[in-house]
């Protein structure tokens, strides 16, 4: 029976989706998503070119064709610039003006250099992880010091103060996103809090700390950077009329306030039990930034990154400084899940139904091949979501009812289908917490009870349901051990 | 939907007389209906991009507002300053139409003025061959005296951008014009296979009207070119580019 659902599975997963891309418009639409340009014309013709000569007219006998066009499109200072702009918005920093070519070192665009595109620049150039956008400690800077004007020299100053020895060498960078530019390349190996463009001069003027936040404003762009985490005010200051609309919605009067962050911060912040779910990651984590308050400190700082283990139960992974507080973030589940939703979002869209089988399919490929930015987003634009096609799965019953009933979710909270079995098996802990399934709903914490959506108890029923067939995605594939449906329905079925 | 009509009629009215009926029909719209879920928002950066596409080669293009995300730009496509705002992930505002139309017209002027430039823009939009063949017509006409036409009191390295700003639309033989706006098409959009998905041609086509091949739609922009009037006098070479870039990549534009 088993192989029976195997083998349905495999043919079903080929099916194809009715209208899929011509070889032409999938061409085109590799160049509008890497570069935001169309193809030229001889792009075109060495296409037509090339299909004559393989006699194919399918995007599928032409795999090779397309990953070396793909792979030039790759070295082109355009994907460069676009690169660097969707880092600049992962981010929300600031870019240049000019977005024409920020990395190029050549008239007026120079003021477009910065060592967070030169960052973005070297990930891609090297294929290296993603998570040296977070983590890496080396650091490439255009060498201006040929350059007549000095004006942007200003710019480009990494400020570390009482940096322990940095290495640094010169080298040219040939490469025409570059232009044959010169750049010093400064090592700060073993830096406790030099990390990525964490570190950046950008980051830390868009993300400032002042007395009241206390680089907790660092700490949730950390969060919601690396994890997804949207670290929402718990208590948002609203104005009068806000405050009387949200009370006449039925917004319970202890999340609502119209008062000054400073009487908050002195009357009953940190003690309130919503500002607590944040607080209790967000204030050990800031303890980590402190040495990043005036410039980058050499001293590194201890503190927590405060997490959640597969039981739902709060962990503490100690740290020692920004550096080693924001690796340990990248060896959590949870951070796998939110880079590979951002790239695919980017590349293929967030609007894309992807089934959360073929999703986890895309994660293990995605740490099986090390985090690779570059070579990533090559397999999304070869995968078959981005051609049109849509790889079908035998979907079990019981678990498309479910969807149904957590798209309801999804008006809040982000899809949390779309992430690994580890991080699913959590977020299950955690709906069937909050829905209370081991009571049937009966004591149920979510939805909150000013929102639209009241589930019914059949609903609640239909969830339980599924879990207790033990989560399958893809009919034959349970997602839990009968063990694990014990612990996360509370040993009731 | 409404937005792409009042765009039409604006560019009607920016060159001083409506164009024609069928460029402005409703039914254009639906290529910016955005539903496509594979189609995306261009980010600014994307935007400038299809704007350099259209006319590749501007001598003082970092100076253009055109080419630059400032102040004057993000309201109309999005803004690359997260502070401020963030790139368009929605249906651009109604100011972005009369901005794109206004700024290929802009750039399409600086890239054609000076005869280096027009010779750089025209090889790259006509393709070698054309190009080429553009050369041979200004011969051609040029050694008849009885028949020259006003190009030919140029000077032969000024004919190439005279071309573009002084010949009108309506003066060129009907196998010039088609040679040119074949070549207009396929420069701004691509191959039939792109033409036909982006609903250009096909059974009922963008425009409303049947357009079974390239070679009608490209026989329906050019009449339908012809017909427009700025002022008293008809479109020039350039204009008509310009005209039929903006019809043609609007839509697509705003889904990147």
């Amino acid at each position: 029976m088993k192989h029976l659902a195997l083998i349905l599975t495999l043919l079903i997963g080929t099916a194809v989706h009715a209208k899929p891309l011509d070889p032409a418009n999938y061409l085109l639409k590799i160049s509008e998503r890497l570069t935001g340009a169309w193809p030229k014309r001889s792009e075109y013709a060495d296409l037509e070119k090339q299909m004559k000569a393989l006699g194919c007219g399918e995007i599928a006998c032409m795999g090779d064709y397309f990953k070396k066009y793909i792979e030039k499109k790759m070295d082109t200072p355009a994907f460069f610039a676009e690169a660097s702009l969707k880092v600049h918005e992962r981010f929300s920093l600031q870019t240049p003006q000019h977005v024409s070519f920020p990395i190029v070192a050549s008239g007026s665009t120079q003021d477009n250099l910065g060592i967070e595109s030169l960052l973005v620049f070297r990930v891609l150039k090297e294929n290296l992880p993603i998570d040296d956008l977070f983590t890496s400690q080396t650091q490439w800077k255009v060498d201006l010091s040929e350059l007549t004007s000095s004006r942007f020299a200003s710019l480009l100053e990494f400020d570390v103060e009482n940096v322990a020895e940095p290495r640094t060498r010169n080298f040219n960078v040939s490469h025409p996103a570059l232009n044959d530019t010169k750049i010093i390349e400064t090592n700060y190996a073993g830096h406790p809090n030099v990390a990525g463009l964490f570190s950046s001069q950008k980051f830390l003027t868009r993300y400032w700390n002042s007395p009241i936040n206390g680089n907790r404003k660092r700490a949730a762009a950390v969060f919601k950077i690396m994890l997804c985490d949207p670290m929402n005010p718990a208590l948002e200051r609203l104005s009068a009329k806000a405050r009387e609309q949200a009370l006449a919605q039925g917004v319970p009067e202890s999340t609502v306030t119209n008062r000054t962050i400073e009487e908050i911060h002195k009357n009953r912040h940190g003690n309130q039990k919503d500002c607590a779910q944040c607080h209790n990651r967000l204030d050990p984590l800031a303890r980590t930034l402190r040495p990043l308050e005036l410039g980058i400190s050499k001293f590194a700082s201890k503190g927590r990154l405060r997490f959640y283990d597969a039981v739902n139960q709060p962990v503490d992974f100690p740290a020692n400084g920004f550096h080693d507080l924001i690796t340990q973030i990248t060896k959590q589940q949870k951070y796998n899940d939110c880079q590979m939703n951002w790239l695919f979002n980017w590349i293929v869209g967030k609007d894309v139904n992807i089934h959360p089988a073929r999703f986890s399919e895309l994660l293990e490929t995605f740490e099986k091949d090390g985090r690779r930015m570059k070579e990533t987003i090559a397999s999304l634009l070869l995968s078959p979501e981005f051609q049109g096609r849509e790889i079908k799965f035998e979907t079990p019953p019981s678990f498309e009812k479910a969807r149904v009933v957590l798209n309801n979710c999804y008006d809040c909270h982000s899809n949390f289908l779309k992430s690994h079995g580890a991080q699913l098996k959590l977020t299950l802990s955690k709906i069937s917490n909050k829905l209370d399934l081991p009571n049937d709903g009966r004591d149920r914490k979510m939805p909150p009870s000013y929102h639209y959506w009241e589930p019914t108890q059949q609903e609640v029923l239909t969830v339980k349901a599924w879990i207790s067939e033990g989560a399958p995605l893809v009919a034959g594939k349970n997602l839990l051990s009968p063990e694990e449906v014990r612990a996360i329905l509370g040993g009731k079925k | 939907m409404k937005n792409l009509v009042s765009l039409l009629l604006f560019l009607g009215f920016s060159v001083q007389a409506l164009p024609a009926a069928r460029l402005s029909a409703p039914s254009l719209s639906r290529k910016a209906s955005f539903q496509e879920t594979y189609n995306r928002y261009p980010s600014p950066f994307g935007v400038i991009q299809q704007l350099q596409h259209i006319v590749p080669y501007m001598p003082l293009a970092k100076e253009t507002e055109c080419l630059t995300v400032g102040s004057s730009s993000a309201p109309a496509i999005g803004t690359i300053d997260p502070l401020q705002g963030s790139a368009l992930e929605e249906e651009p505002s109604a100011l972005f139409y009369p901005y794109f139309s206004n700024c290929v017209r802009s750039l399409g002027q600086m890239g054609f003025y000076d005869s280096a430039t027009a010779t750089a823009n025209a090889q790259e939009i006509l393709g070698d061959e054309l190009a080429l063949e553009l050369n041979r017509w200004f011969v051609d006409d040029c050694k008849e005296p009885s028949v020259r036409p006003t190009i030919c009191l140029y000077e032969t390295d000024k004919r190439a951008a005279s071309f573009w700003y002084g010949v009108k639309w309506q003066e060129l033989p009907e196998d010039r014009r088609l040679k040119l706006m074949t070549a207009f098409v396929e420069y701004l959009v691509g191959p039939e296979a792109v033409l036909r998905r982006q609903e250009l041609i096909g059974k009922e086509s963008a425009f409303g009207i049947e357009l079974n091949s390239v070679e009608n739609l490209v026989k329906f922009l050019s009449d339908e070119m012809e017909k427009i009037k700025e002022g008293v006098s008809t479109l020039s070479v350039l204009q008509v580019y310009l005209e039929t870039a903006i019809v043609l990549r609007l839509g697509p534009a705003l889904k990147n």
